[in-house]
């Protein structure tokens, strides 16, 4: 394989990972699993990187190959535990490579989105989101109770839901 | 009286529980029948972890076992509107940060990657590509072995502006892992 193919596949690996990680996570992977699961499915596209044919559709290949990871990952879990089965998985996987095809302009509502949270709420993401922290210790952190925190969690995320969808049906235009 | 809940909002539940990591066993197996039975409940269950996903994307954290310092030169106007104390070190995944990533992106563009491997109690640096880059990690990541990456990119002239991005990115790795 030429050395500008490999760039090519390079660039293309590397300009894919927002729209591959949130594929992966629409699939039900369990977040702490969503790393691991992306390591591989990066190896296998770049030991296959001789495969891709320039020109054609990378998102095409390479969600095949993160399909295929991902199938496999439920089907180990599936020997340990009941998870979702494969015509769910399906389902899952058609409508998220729909959405995905707006991902920047979801991209760009959200952070439109987070900028109008009234700032505890902005703060209660940022603890969730940007420092990482569990919703116990960030209940135990602020004193109140943790369903209420998941609550507040939930209610915020319909909200950025609904500000996201709003923003897509303006064009993407601020309100 | 025996309340049915309402199917979407059930959904809606379940898959709250799934992204906090408290889905049980039982639960999995309801999620799972919810979401064959109507299609929008799947609709909705990929809105939701999409949405969970470009929060992580957008905000930090998404593995803890990811650790990347960024170091820019310039930062933008929104970094330098936080006082430094406040700002947030969150472990990140190389690709989940926009600047990293769209430095990636350009990474045909770079004239010159010099990649400082520190292992263990050796440093070393080298003159490499990005393919070479990749190459290099894919290999010494089969190794158990922490190491600390070290990537300083120089732009050419007619890189566009909107390139302007951390020309000095430090990536740790922990075994096999970012």
């Amino acid at each position: 394989m030429s050395s500008d193919v490999r760039n090519q596949v390079v660039q293309e690996i590397a300009r894919y990972q927002p729209r591959l990680r949130g594929f992966v996570r629409c699939l039900l992977v369990r977040s702490s699993d969503v790393d691991d699961i992306l390591q591989e499915i990066n190896a296998v596209l770049w030991e296959k990187a001789d495969e891709f044919q320039p020109g054609t559709d990378f998102w095409a290949w390479a969600s095949q190959i993160a399909r295929f990871k991902v199938l496999n990952h439920v089907r180990k879990l599936g020997r340990e535990r009941l998870v979702f089965d494969d015509e769910v998985l399906e389902r899952l996987a058609e409508i998220a490579g729909s959405r995905l095809e707006q991902l920047d302009q979801r991209r760009t509502a959200l952070d439109h989105c987070l900028q109008q949270l009234p700032p505890p709420q902005r703060q209660l993401i940022d603890l969730r989101y940007t420092s990482g922290q569990t919703i116990d210790f960030i209940a135990e952190s602020i004193g109140r109770p943790a369903g209420s925190i998941r609550q507040t969690l939930y209610r915020i995320r319909s909200a950025l839901q609904a500000c996201i969808e709003r923003q897509l049906a303006a064009g993407g235009e601020s309100s | 009286m025996n309340h049915q809940p309402d199917p979407c909002e059930r959904t809606r539940q379940l898959i709250v529980e799934l992204i906090d990591g408290e889905l049980s066993l039982t639960e999995a197996g309801e999620l799972n029948q919810l979401l064959r039975s109507d299609r929008k409940h799947a609709e909705q269950a990929v809105d939701q972890l999409l949405l969970d996903s470009l929060l992580a994307a957008e905000l930090g954290t998404e593995s803890l076992t990811a650790l990347v310092d960024l170091v820019s030169e310039e930062p933008s106007a929104s970094d330098a509107t936080q006082p430094e104390t406040s700002r947030p070190v969150a472990p990140r995944w190389p690709f989940n940060s926009r600047r990293l990533w769209q430095s990636l992106g350009g990474a045909a563009a770079v004239a010159a990657v010099v990649v400082a491997f520190v292992m263990s109690r050796w440093e070393n640096s080298a003159l490499a590509s990005a393919t070479t880059i990749v190459q290099a990690a894919l290999e010494t990541h089969a190794e158990p072995v922490e190491r600390v990456y070290i990537v300083q990119t120089e732009r050419p002239a007619m890189t566009e502006p909107e390139f302007n991005h951390p020309r000095d990115v430090r990536v740790a790795t922990q075994g096999d892992r970012f």
